[in-house]
């Protein structure tokens, strides 16, 4: 199986750093890049395809520059980039026998490929419709048939789930734990709930680095003893937004009419207020708390520890 | 030999080694992902069942025009210079057609994944020049031929007056093709604008025709297939590169 080295692998375009002297390695398993719109994850996924090269660092692949290695490399990949194009006159069956052949998937397996993946991503009924007229999450799943086409050891996975709903969601993330057990999947995601139950590591990327990573209770605990929970009234809750991270505002209804409270979830160092209550952090919560633009006084936590 | 013979009988083989070293080669084998590597002419094949409909019915209808054309009665009573100019005109659009089928990876957002692939961007587009040059030499030939049997020139000639106007119009075609803000609208308009200037161009110079101006021609000739490889190489390098391909790229 093989082994993925970013060493200081930087990308800079006109005056701004996309991606900034970024270190990792990658071995068989499921890896969830998450970070916010611009935060980099794209750049670095197409780096990591080589498709962009990088200005400063290198990606290695078993020890040999993927530059180097050329198609060896991109036999191992399999890409769904996150504007997923297509040829709109296709059936469904034949863009994946086209990109059967650009990835020199043999012949006498390709038809049996092409039928199992079809099957897979619940399209066989509609192998023979053009793409043109397929909805936007039987696309979705069009370009993730395409991308296990070569049985990739390699699989990098854009933004995979934009435009599925909840049912093709949950079918989606079974998939990707059964395929992380003997390759490497990269998964990019804005939407925490996509990876945090699959991902075997979790890295959180911010202007173009690596802010937090580890396993999902590794990153977890960086906001270990800061989550609370408390109750307020719409105003009060209003002012614990401007100085705390909040990472939920739950409305409750009383059993008496008119009256309605609210439960906020926020982060802080110390105890908000006599009534709060430390829980448990969640990924949201800490994913919340690294992008959230405006934070009060009590800040810095995560950018103050050491990775 | 005898001797050798004798040797070979005399051998005797370990079968548990052989067995062991058998096993260990199985071994070695399983970690190994064996894959094909396609020929060369497998890509062409392959690629030949991809290209559009659009671009057969395209080169179908330019041969049909000149076919109609220069069997009708117009070109029978037309003068040299008048075919000449309209079959400068008509080839210069040919060019297009090719261009469009280049041209659908990057107007339906394909080529960031076909870059990714085992043949990447710049094979594809390698293997659908070859083809697509091929397919355009004919209807060249057709024209050439055409014209030397319908007019005084030679087919040297003929076939200078015809390859000037294709090669320049091409050029300029494939400089079209990876901007990034190129529409296909664009490369149409494009068309057309120098189709009728090539169309008008020779009308304006009685003598354009001429013998005595066959030296220009071939100097532009010379010059127009150097700038072709040269804006064709481009063109591959542009497409290994990756930055023109990706989208929201800046």
């Amino acid at each position: 199986m093989p082994q993925l080295s970013l060493n200081q692998v930087s990308m800079k375009y006109k005056n701004k750093t996309a991606v900034n002297h970024v270190s990792y390695e990658f071995g068989n398993g499921v890896y969830g890049l998450l970070g916010a719109n611009g935060a980099g994850k794209t750049t670095l996924m197409r780096m990591i395809c080589s498709l962009l090269p990088p200005v400063e660092g290198e990606i290695l692949c078993d020890g040999r520059e993927i530059w180097s290695l050329g198609r060896e490399y991109r036999r191992l990949l399999g890409y769904l980039p996150q504007e997923f194009g297509y040829y709109p006159d296709f059936t469904g069956e034949r863009f994946l026998r086209y990109l059967g052949q650009l990835k020199a998937v043999p012949k006498a397996l390709l038809d049996g490929r092409v039928h199992e993946l079809l099957e897979l991503v619940d399209l066989e009924e509609d192998r023979k419709r053009k793409i043109k007229t397929y909805s936007g999450g039987m696309k979705r799943r069009l370009g993730i048939a395409q991308a296990l086409l070569g049985d990739p050891q390699i699989l990098i996975l854009d933004e995979p789930t934009a435009g599925l709903d909840p049912k093709e969601r949950i079918r989606f993330r079974n998939l990707i734990c059964s395929l992380g057990k003997n390759r490497i999947v990269i998964l990019s995601t804005h939407i925490v709930s996509d990876i945090e139950y699959i991902a075997d590591e979790i890295l959180i990327m911010k202007s173009g680095s690596f802010l937090l990573h580890g396993q999902p209770e590794e990153v977890e605990s960086f906001l270990e003893g800061r989550v609370w929970e408390l109750p307020a009234d719409e105003k009060r809750a209003e002012e614990y937004s401007r100085i705390y991270t909040v990472s939920q505002r739950k409305a409750e209804r009383s059993t008496q009419a008119g009256e309605a409270k609210t439960t906020i979830r926020l982060v802080s160092d110390e105890r908000p207020a006599p009534e709060a209550v430390l829980v448990k952090p969640t990924l949201e919560d800490v994913y919340l708390y690294c992008f959230q633009e405006k934070r009060g006084q009590r800040n810095g936590i995560i950018e103050n520890r050491a990775l | 030999m005898d001797e050798w013979t004798k040797i070979i009988a005399e051998t005797t083989i370990n079968e548990e080694k052989k067995k062991k070293g058998l096993e260990a080669v199985e071994r070695a084998v399983k970690t190994k992902r064996i894959l094909p590597v396609p020929a060369p002419w497998e890509i062409l094949w392959g690629q030949m069942e991809y290209i559009s409909p659009f671009f057969w019915l395209g080169e179908a209808f330019f041969f049909l025009i000149f076919w109609i054309l220069i069997n009708s009665r117009m070109f029978e009573e037309a003068e040299a210079r008048q075919i000449l100019s309209f079959s400068s005109a008509t080839i210069a659009c040919v060019g297009i057609i090719g261009i469009h089928e280049l041209h659908k990876s990057v107007a339906y957002k394909m080529a960031e994944l076909e870059q990714v692939c085992f043949l990447n961007l710049r094979q594809v587009w390698a293997a659908k020049m070859v083809l697509l040059a091929g397919v355009n030499l004919i209807l060249l030939a057709f024209v050439t031929i055409s014209l030397t049997d319908r007019t005084s020139y030679l087919l040297y000639e003929a076939a200078i007056y015809i390859l000037v106007p294709f090669l320049i119009s091409n050029i300029i075609y494939f400089r079209l093709l990876l901007w990034k803000s190129t529409e296909q609208g664009v490369l149409y308009m494009a068309a057309v604008f120098l189709c009728m200037l090539f169309g008008l161009v020779p009308s304006f110079y009685k003598d354009a025709y001429e013998k005595s101006c066959l030296w220009i021609w071939s100097v532009v000739l010379v010059l127009a297939l150097l700038a072709a490889g040269i804006q064709v190489k481009k063109t591959l390098q542009k497409a290994a590169g990756g930055r023109e391909l990706c989208l929201n790229y800046h």
